[in-house]
Parts: structure tokens; sequence; C-alpha cells
């Protein structure tokens, strides 16, 4: 079984390299658990949609004429045709291009050629619930929305489901007075050649800073020496801070997989006084202060998303095959906040998740080493033992690799089910 | 070198200079001497490579390059570095171009805007990418001859995912 291959402290090399674990992940973890669909702001109106691919299939994340969300699987109930081909936009009717089965915003089928031609009362027929496209349950939390594709043994809610990881999403929320973000600047998008587990793996690993990243920060430091030292070459040096620094950093690992780190990146953005002021007028003043300061790096929502609050980031972590791994990434405006805030985080983004990344070209390296080196080392194992059973009951820092024994604690329990 | 501005006059040596610089400016990169190439461009330089097809803003945009001559320096001195684990294999690229046109002389600066062509092919051990698209140059006239003050690049799958992008195109 399965769960066999993985123990406390260590994994089977497969559990990184087998197709058929790969595809087992994609149905019993994937499909069982919460996916991150997109944020309410990017379809703002009725038939607004997206295509998002979840746990191997295509779906339609679109507003539908009544302004509820829904996630339609992006095929024709006829022959199996991929239905919308664009990326985005505006549809009032969702048209096959091969026959012409047409279905509403809701997936419901509402025309196609030739209905005399079928008999029975298993014809197609518009409004047929058998005839709609598949959906699935889409639930949100504060603008960010998810789906489910199948329930798992024990089914839980978005919000219980996210459990404490939510104070991520609740952190950038609180960032807008009026709790309005939107998603704006594009998506950034970069393809790694690791397996899925091995980047989630990485999220607040603070020991592979200083040695992965050992060329961006010779280069930002020797920029960092010019008068006037750029944002962006703080951001990459800071990679180079002695391992003490992120033995500061705590790591909170939350069930089912979820976990946060702190953030060792701390920036006044509390300076507008105005803005504060609307902030502590909508939430409080604990919880403003909170929102601005509290800086979480790399929340990570098991088993595909991820949230970086300070700097307004959403990622979402897509399994394209056992070795290859689409991570995307984008930036949340929040209506209220200063503009330079919104620069500086587009600023952010380009400087760490875009493909051109000082940073992560020697990331994505590293985790491309971990894959070929599990590859060429059959029935050897992977090993995350730092400080395994010492954090009992204390708190776990960005130097311990119990976010990872967490994460596979996870891993077992989706994979043991027999569903 | 193609003109394409209506109505001016422009001495052949001024479009030799033009068509000089945007050569070397390829064959720089192309050998991968990047402290070299870095000096073509002004102090206020900018390199620009959009994130989407008709991005007019890097402000409030992301994009796949945004760098300023700081940030332009950074990339050099990570490129150079002895350990810059990605490059272990070593990176290869090859940028052919078709022929430039002055598309523009802007009024005001004076400056030169200046388009081409390009296909960049790209090798690093076994991994084999191709890049295409535009380049748009704006060149400035300063005492020493042209430099380049901006250097855009559009290319045509800006917006899809990429593997680490390391070299400049």
């Amino acid at each position: 079984m399965f769960e066999d291959l993985v123990r406390e402290d260590s994994v089977d090399g497969r559990v990184y390299t087998s197709r058929e674990v790969f595809a087992a992940e994609i149905e019993k973890i994937f499909a069982r658990s919460w996916n991150y669909l997109g944020h309410l702001s990017e379809i703002p109106e009725p038939g607004d949609y997206r295509r998002v691919p979840v746990a191997g299939r295509e779906l339609i994340f679109i507003r539908h004429r009544d302004g509820t969300l829904r996630a339609l699987l992006n095929r024709c109930a006829h022959r199996g045709a991929r239905l919308i081909g664009r990326a985005c936009g505006r549809a009032r009717r969702i048209r096959c291009a091969y026959h012409g089965w047409t279905y509403d915003t809701d997936g419901a089928l509402k025309q196609l050629p030739l209905p005399d031609g079928y008999a029975g009362d298993e014809a197609p027929r518009p409004g047929h619930s058998q005839w709609a496209l598949d959906a699935y349950p889409v639930e949100s939390y504060r603008g960010f929305a998810f789906v489910r594709l199948r329930p798992p043994a024990i089914s839980l809610p978005l919000k219980e489901f996210l459990g404490p990881a939510r104070d991520a999403l609740d952190l950038m929320a609180d960032r807008s007075p009026s709790g309005s973000l939107t998603v704006a600047g594009e998506r950034l998008a970069i393809v790694l050649r690791c397996n899925w587990k091995v980047y989630l793996e990485n999220l607040h690993d603070g020991v592979h800073p200083p040695t992965v990243h050992e060329s961006s920060i010779a280069a930002a430091r020797a920029a960092a020496g010019l008068d006037d030292a750029p944002q962006e070459a703080q951001w990459v040096a800071a990679n180079g801070q002695p391992l003490a620094v992120f033995g500061d950093l705590a790591v909170r690992c939350h069930p089912r997989g979820h976990s946060d780190m702190s953030g060792f990146r701390k920036e006044a953005d509390g300076g507008d006084p105005a803005y504060r002021q609307a902030l502590a007028e909508a939430w409080g003043a604990e919880r403003a202060d909170r929102a601005l300061t509290r800086n979480l790096h790399n929340a990570c929502f098991y088993p595909g998303a991820s949230a970086h609050p300070q700097y307004m980031q959403m990622r979402r972590l897509t399994p394209l095959a056992v070795d290859r791994t689409l991570v995307e990434s984008w930036t949340l405006r929040a209506q209220g906040a200063p503009e330079s805030h919104f620069r500086r985080n587009i600023r952010y983004a380009n400087t760490i998740h875009s493909p051109s990344s000082l940073v992560k070209p020697d990331d994505a390296e590293a985790y491309r080493r971990v894959q070929q080196g599990l590859e060429s080392s059959p029935g050897k194992v992977s090993q995350h033992r730092r400080d395994a059973g010492r954090q009992a009951g204390g708190a776990n820092t960005a130097l311990n690799e119990e976010y990872v024994r967490a994460q596979y604690r996870a891993w077992r329990e989706y994979m043991a089910d027999r569903r | 070198m193609i003109v394409l501005v209506e109505g001016r006059k422009i001495a052949d040596s001024q479009l030799r200079k033009a068509e000089r610089l945007l050569y070397r400016e390829c064959e720089l990169l192309n050998r991968g001497h990047y402290e070299d190439w870095l000096d073509l461009f002004t102090e206020d330089c900018r390199y620009w490579a959009p994130l989407s097809p008709e991005q007019t803003d890097a402000q409030t945009h992301s994009s796949l390059f945004h760098e300023d001559r700081t940030l332009m320096r950074m990339r050099i001195a990570r490129l150079t570095h002895e350990s810059a684990h990605s490059l272990a294999e070593g990176i290869r690229a090859s940028r052919t171009v078709g022929p430039a046109a002055l598309r523009e002389i802007e009024q005001g600066s004076g400056d030169w805007i200046v388009e081409r062509r390009f296909r960049m092919d790209e090798r690093r051990g076994d991994r084999a990418r191709m890049f295409a698209g535009l380049f748009t140059y704006r060149l400035r006239a300063t005492e020493e001859g042209f430099r380049i003050r901006e250097k855009r690049v559009d290319l045509i799958d800006c917006d899809a995912p990429h593997e680490p992008l390391e070299v400049y195109l």
C-alpha cells in the first residue's frame, strides 16, 4: 500500500518518481481536498470565466447569471470534446465547437442539434440533469474561491478544512478597509522539473538559502553596497543571513498538512496614518496593526496553494506530471491601501516569482537535482529527520523539518483512503 | 537599416552606426560578454520583457523582466558567479535577428525607435528551448555615439509558463 512508502522521518524515493503513486495522489489527495480556483475579482461579471487546471482535469471557473460561482468540467457531454479554448473571457453560453451542443453558465444543457434523433428517458434534452456539465462545489473564504471534486472520508467545509491556516488569507483581506481585494498585474507562471512535493518541502526550509542562493546573494550584496541599494537587492540579499536568523522564524504546523512561517523581511507598512486609521475603523486597532506588521512568509494550504501575505501574493501549484510542476502566482491589490504598497508588491513579484527571478533558477536547480537523484537511485530513501521528536510540544522553526513530516502525515491520511 | 520614418533625411553614416551598435548588442550576448554588453546602454537604461502582449506599463503590471542598470548589474554578477548552481552545465544561446527597421524618431528626445524580429535558441546541458519575438530598441545619440536607452523584448509566448529565464534575450 502507498502509505507503507512513508515513514515518520523518511520516505521511499518512489513517492517522488513513481507514475503509479502520482496518479493515486491526483485522485486521493488533489481530487479530495479543496483546491484554489481563483479570486472572485477574476470573474466579476456574470458569464466571466477562467480555465483552471484542477487534479488532472480542466475546470471552467465561471460566474453564473445569478452571480453565483460555478466550477464546471470543461468537457462536452456528447463526445467529450474540450469546450472552452480561451484562457479567460465572458460567455453568455458555452457552445461546443464540434456539434454545437450548448450549455448555460451553470452547466445546464440548453440546446443540441437534431434532438429527435434520441429516444427514451435517457435522451439528451435541454434541462435534463444527466446531460448537464459536471459541476463541483465551490466555496470561498474572504474572496478566495476553492473547489473540491469529491468528498474525502471526513468531509469538511472550506473554512474548517483550512483551519488556522486561514490566517494568511485574513491578513491579506484585512489590508483593505473594505476587505476587498482584486487580482491585478497578471499571472506569473513558472515550470519546475520536479515532483510537486519537492516544491512544498522547500516552503519553510531555512537551511537552504545561504547555500542554494549563494550566487544571487553575492550579486545582490555587491549591488546593496551601492549608495541607494534597491529594495530588490535587499530582498535577494536577505537569503544570505546567518542560519541563526532562520532559527528565529516560527513555523506553525496546522492540521491536514497546512503550515505557515513568520517572515524574515519586516517592512514598515503602517507609515500612512490615514490608511492605518481606515483599517482600525474597519477591523479595530489590534487587528489593523496585526495586518500591517504580521509577515507570514510562504503560508501553505496543502496540497496545492500558498500565500505570502505582506506582499499580497497568492500561488497555486499544479502537478503536471510526476516530475513537472507548474507554479502560478498573482498579486492582489487591496482596495483602500496605498498605491505604493501595490507597486512594491509588483516589484516583489517580479523579483521573486517571475521566471527571470535571480533567486528562482537556483531553487529550480535544487529541486531538479533532488528529482534526478531520486530517479537514479531506486530503493533509496529521502530524509526529513532534522529535529525529529525533539520539538514535541515546543515551537517549530525554519531550521527543523517538522513541517515536512506534518505534510507526510496528511499525505498518509489521504492515501490510506481505500475508496 | 530599413527607414520607415517619412519626410526626414537621415545620414547614411548615422544608419551604419546604429546598425553596428545593434549587431554588437546581439553578438556580445551570444558570446556571453555581458559586461561589455552593458557598456552599450545608457546610465538610465531599462531592459524590459513584458508579461502580456500589448502591455504598456511595468509599474502596476508584472513583467518577465523589468530591470534598470543596477538590476542588470546584479543579473550579470550572478551569471558570472562560480556558484550559480543552475549554470553548472553551462548555458549557450544564439540570437538570430531579422532586418532592423527605424520606425520612429521621437519628437523632443530625438530617440530612435528601432525594431527587429529575433529568434533565440538556448541550450543548457541536454535541455533545449526556443524563443521568438520582437526586439524594440530606444537608441539615444550621445557624445560617444548611440547608446541603448531601452531594450524591450516581446516574446510571442510572454504570457505562457516558462522555466527559469536566466540570460537576456
